[in-house]
């Protein structure tokens, strides 16, 4: 038997932080973009002065992930839906330079009128070295959360996660609770707390939701996506990004 | 443990708690109602928004909010449970 422990990421990583959460929504891209807009467009309006507008792109999977260039340190100002392989989900990236907070974002979508299942993974590896302070730090996590008007958030679910902590030294577990809507993804015999939610048992959950995580061929299987983008307005916090200054974290002098 | 109903003393570290706990769910309120939020940290090193390691002290809570970094200790935290109830 194959132990899908493999190291490959999406792209093999050549768009890492970009790729580093995914947020997988249960609708086509269309009403994605418009419950984002929905969700996110009246505060960025007081905040910036500028609206988030819509449009169709086209191209590759590394094209289209290049519409979301440059990227951000502070504030999100491009969002990429893309449809996937058998329409059952929109993936939704952004342009924040640490990769998209894909499990906080999945809630928020869920959350909204006229949201939908919002499935939120993250999977980085584990290059932060603690002597330099150079690299990243592991981390990899799944969040199930599905809208509930009955609920104190207007959302029903929960999460998994396993990350390196901020001094690099040690891993730390965010176990699932109650609403977790799945079987238990944990191996609580593991020894080590990375061991606990395995890569191995990452896949295992995305595939159960026919999530092809790291499958090119799974995202904008017709070459195209929907951009939303922040357009006008004074401006916004924080700092633009390349995406090599991103992968290599890279703090100009004048910052 | 001592104490019972007619006790209402609660100790430093349960009020801490409870004090970073509303915090945390006024910045999920915050984020639902379409407010950028973003690197929520609890005890950890500080960094900014850049995610650049500012010093070695650990807030009880950090995050960035609207763009905006901003960091949380103990005294602050208990300040707005006082002033929420």
């Amino acid at each position: 038997m194959v132990d899908r422990t493999d190291e490959r990421y999406l792209l093999d990583g050549a768009w890492f932080p970009v790729t580093h959460g995914i947020t997988f929504l249960a609708a086509d891209a269309a009403t994605c973009a418009d419950v984002l807009v929905s969700w996110r467009g009246r505060a960025t309006t007081e905040l910036t002065g500028g609206v988030l507008r819509t449009r169709r792109v086209e191209g590759t999977l590394p094209e289209l992930l290049g519409t979301l260039l440059p990227l951000r340190t502070a504030y999100v100002t491009r969002y990429l839906m893309l449809p996937t392989a058998g329409a059952r989900w929109t993936a939704m990236l952004d342009n924040s330079w640490r990769g998209s907070e894909a499990i906080s974002d999945a809630a928020g979508m869920a959350a909204q009128p006229g949201g939908m299942r919002g499935v939120g993974v993250v999977d980085s590896p584990q290059t932060f070295d603690r002597r330099t302070r150079t690299g990243w730090w592991g981390a990899r996590g799944v969040a199930v959360f599905d809208p509930d008007p009955s609920a104190t958030w207007g959302v029903r679910g929960s999460s998994v996660k396993v990350q390196v902590s901020d001094t690099g030294r040690r891993w730390e577990l965010t176990e699932p609770d109650e609403e977790w809507p799945l079987p238990d993804p944990l191996d609580r015999t593991a020894r080590r707390t990375q061991d606990t939610f395995s890569r191995a048992s990452l896949l295992r959950v995305a595939d159960s939701l026919g999530i092809r995580l790291h499958d090119e061929g799974f995202y904008a299987p017709d070459g195209w996506g929907v951009l939303v983008e922040l357009v006008g307005g004074r401006g916004v916090p924080g700092r633009e990004r390349t995406l090599a200054q991103a992968q290599a974290n890279e703090f100009p002098e004048d910052d | 443990m001592k104490g019972g109903a007619a006790t209402t003393r609660i100790s430093p570290e349960a009020q801490q708690a409870r004090a970073l706990q509303a915090k945390l769910d006024e910045l999920h309120r915050m984020h639902l109602d379409g407010r950028s939020v973003s690197g929520a940290r609890t005890n950890q090193r500080q960094v900014g928004t850049d995610a650049r390691q500012l010093g070695l002290n650990r807030p009880d809570l950090q995050y960035t909010l609207d763009g905006k970094r901003y960091y949380v200790g103990a005294i602050l935290l208990l300040l707005v449970v006082g002033a929420c109830e």
